[in-house]
């Protein structure tokens, strides 16, 4: 596995683990008809994104420890028409994500619910983007 | 990419004849061992200047390497 896909998974992992808490704290919040007030929730979402850069630097200090003598993240014409191919699928989700938000932002939606959704989207596209990204890595294009 | 490319390789062959390691052949034409490994699987069609690489490491002609097999028209 090369150093680049050892890096999606990574960013994968710590995507889902670390926003996943943020979300399913969120989540709790509306399902139990106590949604988190919008102010109250940026102190918690800087908290969760600085704890996500911590965590994918930690895990690239890792990965590039085990990683072979001379192996770069540079990569080469392959990861660059892999890096290519992911970003398609994420172009199509960010595209009908924000099309969607206008749409709820028209429609009067709470602004509170259209921020989460907003942020939601970014980590669903950058979810895609690495997703993508490994599924061609193990499809050994 | 799915689909079965219109040329088969004969890297891995020319690779062993020279005693190369899919890392070494990988380092001297400036990609990484992944790469080397799906071109040898015949998963990965590497460009024009990455094909003169490899044949030139390996000190023969791009057909010596790479053959045709497709339809030409296509």
């Amino acid at each position: 596995m090369s150093f680049l896909e050892k890096s999606a998974w990574i960013t994968v992992v710590t995507l889902v683990i670390v926003y996943g808490q943020y979300f399913f704290w969120l989540g709790s919040g509306y399902a139990a008809g106590n949604p988190v007030p919008l102010e109250a929730t940026l102190r918690p979402l800087i908290t969760t994104t600085v704890l996500w850069i911590v965590t994918l630097v930690i895990g690239h200090a890792v990965i590039g420890g085990f990683s072979g003598r001379g192996e770069t993240g540079q990569g080469d014409e392959r990861d660059r028409l892999i890096e290519m191919k992911a970003s398609q699928p994420t172009a199509v989700v960010m595209g009908f994500g924000l099309f969607g938000i206008i749409a709820m932002a028209y429609a009067g939606i709470d602004r509170a619910l259209i921020v989460h959704h907003l942020i939601g989207l970014q980590v669903l596209a950058a979810l895609v983007e690495f997703g993508s990204r490994i599924r061609s890595y193990r499809m050994a294009i | 990419m799915g689909k079965p490319l219109p040329f088969m390789n004969r890297v891995k062959d020319l690779r062993e004849a020279a005693g190369m390691t899919q890392a070494e052949l990988a380092q001297s034409i400036s990609m990484t061992r992944q790469t080397v490994i799906a071109i040898e699987r015949g998963k990965y069609s590497p460009s024009l200047e990455a094909a003169f690489r490899i044949a030139q490491t390996f000190q023969v002609g791009l057909e010596d390497v790479f053959v045709w097999t497709g339809d030409v028209t296509r």
